[in-house]
């Protein structure tokens, strides 16, 4: 009897985190939709800007210009993105193991000026254990990612360069692939390089052009560092039921459609014209740039973020079922022994009795 | 006569795509208009509006600033973000 009331109870728990964990993938997964279709406008707009910043770049000499000075790498920045909340499988975990694998590869004499920067809360909780202090932190984070945020964020970046507190900045983020895959992933911003890869690409772009390699949307700093790229995170399923497909698979012609348009447009071939001239193109350019990248950052860290919760909370859901199943056999074999037993010693009973 | 891809950007949306004959912008250092094969430019905006005429048909959007880039067969504009109402 006493096991029979304990399966019973713990099925019902069971029972019960499961629809919990259904719910949050359906929220996750409602939500991704919405943050979805701000991906690709994002990284359009952040890729156009980064073309010129880099064009600009490759045709003024590094000591034109205070952004294009090169890092000597005494005071190093990371900006590392990740969530709030938790309950998303290993993404935070995963961001941030890279941003710690960059950061512990910081030659020795820089590691005292090491500045990082948390957005999320996860990554703040993370940076303070482990006795980082972020210089700035920002949690809290809005649903959907917005520009006053992106611009506050770029303006304290930018601040903490011209101080030269900072001489390079990175970002690092988790690269939203697709419903079912996000990569973490990390760029350099500052200095801005000549032949830098480590800026924003939009993705038509890195796809359509095979020969371009060093203009790679996907650049980032992984060209050196090979495991990252096996941090893929590609879970194969569907996690929109019945209905919910065919918009999905509306905006996924959106992008096939956008990616063409982008092949077209190839890099600038031509010498272009500034006007009035580079250098101070590149001061009003640069921080707005700076915005876009941070945006469209925040963007791909939240899709990413709710791309791994569903993914979490599906599977979750589905090990519920698979324990409450298991549950549900060892019940009914219990029960089936105690009706036996029962049977049984009835029958004993009135066999004595005879 | 040649068209120009237009692209109206923000960072949240692409406000107009379209081919066009020509465009009007409002550049920093003054207003100019675009038509086919202009000579690759990049410079900043002032408030105002682009025009842009296609199929002989004018579109008008209001912009507070951004940037624009101009090459031979498009012109991609980089708006400032929150202000940019199309009429």
């Amino acid at each position: 009897m006493e096991e029979l009331r304990d399966l019973r109870r713990r099925i019902r728990s069971v029972r019960g985190t499961q629809q919990i964990t259904r719910a949050m993938s359906l929220v996750a997964s409602t939500r991704l939709r919405r943050i979805e279709r701000l991906v690709d406008p994002a990284r359009t707009y952040a890729g156009a800007l980064r073309r010129i910043v880099v064009d600009i770049a490759a045709r003024t000499p590094p000591w034109a210009h205070p952004l294009l000075k090169p890092a000597e790498v005494a005071a190093p920045a990371y900006l590392v993105i990740t969530s709030d909340r938790g309950l998303a499988g290993g993404y935070n975990a995963e961001i941030l193991r890279l941003a710690m694998a960059h950061i512990s590869r910081v030659p020795a004499g820089g590691r005292g000026r090491i500045t990082v920067m948390a957005a999320g809360r996860k990554g703040r909780d993370f940076f303070r254990r482990r006795g980082l202090q972020p210089a700035k932190e920002y949690v809290h984070l809005p649903d959907t990612p917005d520009e006053r945020l992106a611009r506050r964020m770029a303006e304290d970046l930018l601040a903490l360069y011209v101080d030269g507190r900072i001489d390079s900045l990175h970002l690092v983020f988790g690269r939203f692939m697709s419903r079912g895959s996000y990569r973490p992933d990390v760029i350099q911003l500052l200095p801005v390089e000549k032949a830098q890869q480590a800026g924003y690409q939009d993705r038509g772009q890195g796809k359509g052009e095979g020969e371009d390699e060093d203009e790679d949307w996907d650049g980032g700093e992984n060209g050196d560092d090979g495991q990252d790229r096996n941090r893929v995170r590609d879970v194969h399923q569907d996690p929109n039921p019945g209905g919910e497909r065919g918009s999905g698979r509306e905006e996924g012609d959106g992008r096939e459609s956008h990616a063409r348009t982008d092949e077209d447009r190839g890099d600038f071939d031509l010498p272009l014209t500034y006007e009035p001239s580079p250098e101070s193109v590149l001061d009003r350019l640069f921080p707005h740039y700076l915005v876009s990248v941070v945006y469209a950052a925040l963007v791909e860290a939240k899709a990413s973020e709710l791309a791994a919760r569903t993914i979490a909370m599906d599977s979750a859901t589905d090990n519920a079922g698979e324990l409450m199943e298991r549950l549900t056999l060892t019940y009914n074999r219990a029960r089936q022994a105690e009706i036996t037993q029962e049977i049984s010693e009835i029958a004993t009973g009135a066999e004595s009795l005879r | 006569m040649s068209h120009i891809a237009l692209r109206i950007l923000t960072m949240t949306k692409v406000v107009l795509e379209a081919r066009a004959s020509s465009v009007m912008i409002p550049g920093s250092e003054g207003d100019f208009e675009v038509l086919g094969n202009h000579a690759p430019l990049v410079t900043a905006l002032r408030p105002g509006r682009i025009a842009a005429t296609c199929n002989g048909e004018h579109k008008y959007v209001q912009v507070d600033g951004g940037f624009v880039v101009v090459m031979p067969d498009r012109v991609d504009v980089l708006a400032d973000p929150a202000d940019v109402t199309p009429r």
